[in-house]
């Protein structure tokens, strides 16, 4: 017997069906949990994020024109939450007075303790890249998605998308060479 | 030879030939380019190296609480249960759409439509039995106009007019609603079962337009 697709599941949960909403939940709600979480960096806001992105999915199936992929839809949702919280984050810091901490690229001690163990490294400057690269990169290197879903979650035009993944890399590898792990690119 | 401009249109291409969302021709362009080019497969490592540890990323991740999934069905429970079927009307046959029109509709107002409908399924009951049950002799149709006769109007009411104030408008009218909502929002209003005088029909119409903020506008039907 074949699954329902995703689409099918969209038209069910248009029609009301929550059955269906539980189905798409249970196949997407990880990927998109942890898309948010790299973005904001806090486990219950990103629980907060992930239900409204499916209550959207709620409210808007019957809109849903099936030009994108669901997941696509879905992490376009997703960045669109995560990045109205971070705004706000963002304004609440300004109004404490309290300015955004530059990370240190040099010297990060955690970065030093793991320069025997490259991938950990690795690991640890992807985190400190600004969250516009950590996006990027988690789209495509984890999400496996396409230039042209990358343009159509970020919204912006597909050779943006490859500048700014270039960007994103030159980052990390400057993060990860000022930390003494030089990998010979760029 | 690959050229240096080649070489960063290729290398831009890099992370995507990785992932595996690439175009076949580009796909094609990217291997025949590494196959050349020794330093373009170097940098093809450093990312695959760099996918790897982005997957180890997100996999340390872990997962949401039911919580996330309790608050979600919570909510959906108190959604407004015609949010989901109006949104999906375009999608759906005719009678999903008239499902999900008359769901929106407010008691009285469904009221005021159902009772419209029985009336017109009873007027066509009756033109069917006559048309099957008349004598022979007698016509077997009868035109629009005589099942028409009378005198109508079409009025479009406040979207925030209550059922109550609907009703004393069409009362000072003596006009009662046959047919609506229309897709325009128009209900049809029966003002005489017989052919009214123009003057007569201004009046009526009058004393539709009189009730401000209930009725938007009336006018009779030509």
């Amino acid at each position: 017997m074949q699954a329902a697709s995703d689409e099918d599941l969209v038209r069910r949960i248009a029609g009301g069906d929550s059955l269906a909403m539980r189905s798409l939940y249970a196949r997407h709600h990880l990927r998109v949990f942890r898309f948010l979480q790299h973005l904001l960096r806090d486990e219950a806001t990103s629980e907060d994020a992930l239900s409204e992105v499916f209550l959207d999915v709620w409210r808007q199936a019957g809109r849903f024109e099936e030009r994108s992929a669901v997941s696509t839809w879905l992490l376009a949702m997703a960045r669109n939450k995560a990045w109205s919280a971070l705004r706000k984050r963002r304004e609440a810091a300004l109004d404490d007075g309290v300015a955004e901490a530059m990370e240190d690229e040099a010297d990060d001690p955690e970065v030093q303790i793991q320069k025997s163990d490259k991938g950990a490294a690795i690991r640890l400057c992807m985190e400190k890249l600004s969250p516009e690269h950590r996006e990027v990169l988690d789209l495509v290197y984890y999400h496996d998605s396409s230039v042209e879903e990358v343009a159509m979650i970020v919204g912006i035009p597909e050779n943006t998308v490859k500048t700014r993944l270039f960007h994103a890399r030159k980052k990390l590898a400057e993060v990860l060479k000022a930390n003494g792990i030089d990998r010979g690119w760029p | 030879m690959t050229n240096p401009e080649n070489m960063t249109d290729i290398e831009d291409l890099l992370p995507f030939y990785a992932n595996g969302r690439i175009s076949a021709a580009d796909h094609a362009r990217v291997e025949a380019a590494l196959k050349q080019s020794p330093e373009l497969a170097r940098r093809l490592a450093l990312i695959e190296e760099e996918r790897m540890e982005a997957i180890a990323l997100n996999e340390a991740l872990g997962a949401p609480s039911s919580r996330a999934l309790d608050v979600l069905m919570a909510k959906i429970e108190t959604e407004p249960k015609q949010a989901a079927h109006v949104a999906s009307a375009v999608k759906q046959g005719l009678m999903d759409r008239l499902g999900a029109m008359l769901a929106a509709l407010s008691p009285r107002t469904l009221a005021y439509a159902s009772a419209a409908c029985v009336a017109i399924i009873a007027l066509q009951g009756a033109v069917m039995t006559g048309a099957l049950n008349g004598p022979a002799t007698a016509p077997s149709y009868q035109t629009a106009s005589a099942i028409e006769a009378g005198s109508y109007a079409l009025v479009a009411f406040a979207p925030e007019a209550k059922a109550a104030e609907m009703a004393t408008a069409l009362k000072a009218a003596g006009a009662s609603i046959v047919e609506g909502p229309r897709a325009s929002g128009l209900y049809r209003l029966r003002l005489s079962s017989t052919a009214l005088s123009k003057e007569e029909i201004a009046k009526r119409l009058a004393a539709l337009r009189a009730a401000k903020g209930v009725v938007i506008s009336a006018d009779a039907e030509q």
